[in-house]
């Protein structure tokens, strides 16, 4: 009885020493959270400040492919970043039949693999400037440091910053950003359906 | 029907840098390529022999410190003389003999159709035949037929569906091919309306295409007349597509569809369409280490090697010359 209780106390003690030291990954990935038992669609579901993207994922289909084996890495503009857009911002989002539209431009946010900001920041170390990665739209992304702060730039000229949360899933990782990735200034929305 | 090596044919293949191998990734390779029934049987294709297609198995062993590259006469096979091009890379020799060789021989499908199939000597000697063929997985869904003549359907039963050129220009928002993820399709001008991108020629209206989140939205059946092709069997098993009638490809995106109706069911997977050849230079956008969490424990940047993850491959890199060395097979 005596063992069972000694080791029930070892057992309780190790869940807690490992609840406080987080995941290995969140250990060498200071400010990534790890939530690698989950899919990318779950997590992007999760956070609170981009539920409009998450939203957008479902709505295309585009979630999909966030719950399959294969790994993507997604910037996620903040909700804040989407009302930013304006009323052509909320016009593309809120018409079905701009649908092709919003995927384009989720296309553009979305890069293969897993990133996380450590890898980003020692890639452009190591390179010794802007780094670039192919993304699944129109053109490639570019990263660069602005000071500590990790920014991207895609083909069009738009650019964001990395300063939100970082969240690690079993197929890739989200990363979030503060501004959306497509000029609306440029977009021709009309007609959205056929008249 | 696909064949793969199983654990116990290939030895020690759990170690290895390499996983298992769907090596009948070479089939279907004899509609296009006139390369004869490229079937491939992984216990067979060790056999290398000529007139399917498949890259001869290279024998080459001890050749430390050795550095070859060996370039077949491309072009010149065909299936009925059974002549491959065969391509050889030598790489990675530490000095321990035949463990420490790499071979990556790619086969030629006789046709000037490069990389039809791969066959990578582990480090413990043991060729694999890694199915692989990404000009055939580009070349799966015809670029230049793919533009449907007429007015959608969809739009062709309302007024105005398709307006006239000088009223489209008007009327319908202007767009880029490339803003939608379409490269290299015929010129025009082309105009976004209810999901379709529609393209306006000299002659007026020139045809359409589907758009993804559009026209190719859930729900929506898969348009008869917009042609898909079967993918190669590395990507049906990576994406999990077991039923050939359960997706469709099509530029760079693969959908699920209900086998039966053909309604889209879901967006499986966004490709990036990039042509990562081993033994060429990796192509530009892959400066960051992106290796799926489940990889890194093995496959982690060093001075000797950096790994790039693109379209459920690994791609082993030499950072001194940026060359695509090998292919790490991610399917079980």
């Amino acid at each position: 009885m005596k063992r069972f209780i000694a080791n029930t106390a070892m057992a309780a003690a190790l869940a807690l020493t490992l609840t406080a030291c987080g995941s290995e990954i969140e250990a060498e990935n200071p400010g990534v959270e790890d939530r690698t038992g989950d899919t990318m669609a779950d997590v992007l579901s999760d956070i609170g400040s981009v539920s409009t993207v998450a939203s957008a994922f479902e709505s295309t289909g585009l979630n999909g492919v966030l719950e399959g084996e294969a790994n993507y890495t997604v910037l996620a503009p903040t909700d804040d970043a989407f009302g930013s857009l304006g009323a052509t911002g909320e016009t593309l989002l809120a018409d079905e039949g701009y649908g092709a539209i919003v995927a384009a431009a989720l296309r553009e946010h979305m890069v293969p693999g897993a990133l996380t900001p450590d890898a980003i920041s020692q890639a452009i170390t190591d390179n010794g400037g802007p780094v670039t990665m192919t993304s699944f739209g129109n053109s490639e992304l570019t990263f660069a440091m602005d000071g500590d702060i990790i920014t991207v730039t895609n083909g069009a000229g738009a650019s964001a910053n990395l300063t939100g949360e970082t969240v690690v899933a079993s197929n890739g990782a989200v990363l979030t950003i503060d501004t959306v990735l497509l000029d609306v200034s440029s977009l021709d929305l009309s007609p959205s359906t056929p008249e | 029907m696909t064949y793969r090596i199983g654990t116990a044919l290939v030895g020690g293949v759990a170690a290895l840098a390499l996983a298992a191998s769907p090596a009948a990734f070479a089939q279907g390779k004899g509609n296009d390529k006139g390369n004869g029934n490229g079937k491939s049987n992984s216990a067979a294709a060790n056999k290398g022999n000529g007139g399917n297609g498949k890259a001869k198995r290279d024998q080459g062993n001890g050749n430390k410190g050795a550095s070859a590259s060996k370039r077949g006469n491309q072009g010149q096979g065909n299936a009925r003389n059974g002549r491959d091009n065969i391509r050889k890379i030598v790489t990675g020799n530490n000095g321990n003999g035949n463990n420490s060789v790499r071979k990556i021989v790619r086969g030629n499908n006789g046709n000037g159709n490069r990389d039809s199939l791969i066959r990578v000597r582990s480090r413990d000697g043991v060729d694999i035949d890694v199915g692989f063929a990404l000009p055939q997985l580009r070349q799966a869904f015809t670029r230049d037929n793919r533009i449907i003549n007429g007015c959608p359907p969809g739009l062709a039963k309302k007024n105005n569906g398709c307006l006239p050129p000088g009223q489209a220009k008007k009327v319908y928002g202007n767009y880029s091919p490339g803003f939608f993820g379409l490269s290299g399709i015929n010129q025009g001008d082309y105009f976004y309306n209810g999901g379709y991108l529609l393209r306006y020629d000299a002659g007026g209206l020139g045809g359409f295409l589907p758009l993804l989140g559009g026209a190719l939205g859930i729900g929506n059946i898969w348009p008869r007349s917009y042609s898909a092709a079967p993918l190669p069997d590395y990507y049906t098993s990576y994406y999990g597509l077991n039923d050939p009638r359960g997706y469709r490809y099509a530029d760079d995106v693969i959908y699920r569809v209900d086998p039966e109706t053909a309604a889209i069911t879901s967006v499986a997977a966004l490709l990036t369409g990039n042509d990562i050849t081993i033994g060429s230079p990796m192509p530009r956008g892959y400066d960051v280490y992106n290796v799926p969490y489940a990889y890194r424990d093995r496959y982690y940047d060093s001075p000797s090697a950096r790994y790039r993850y693109s379209d459920g491959y690994i791609y082993e890199v030499d950072p001194e010359t940026a060359l695509v060395v090998s292919a790490i097979d991610l399917v079980v």
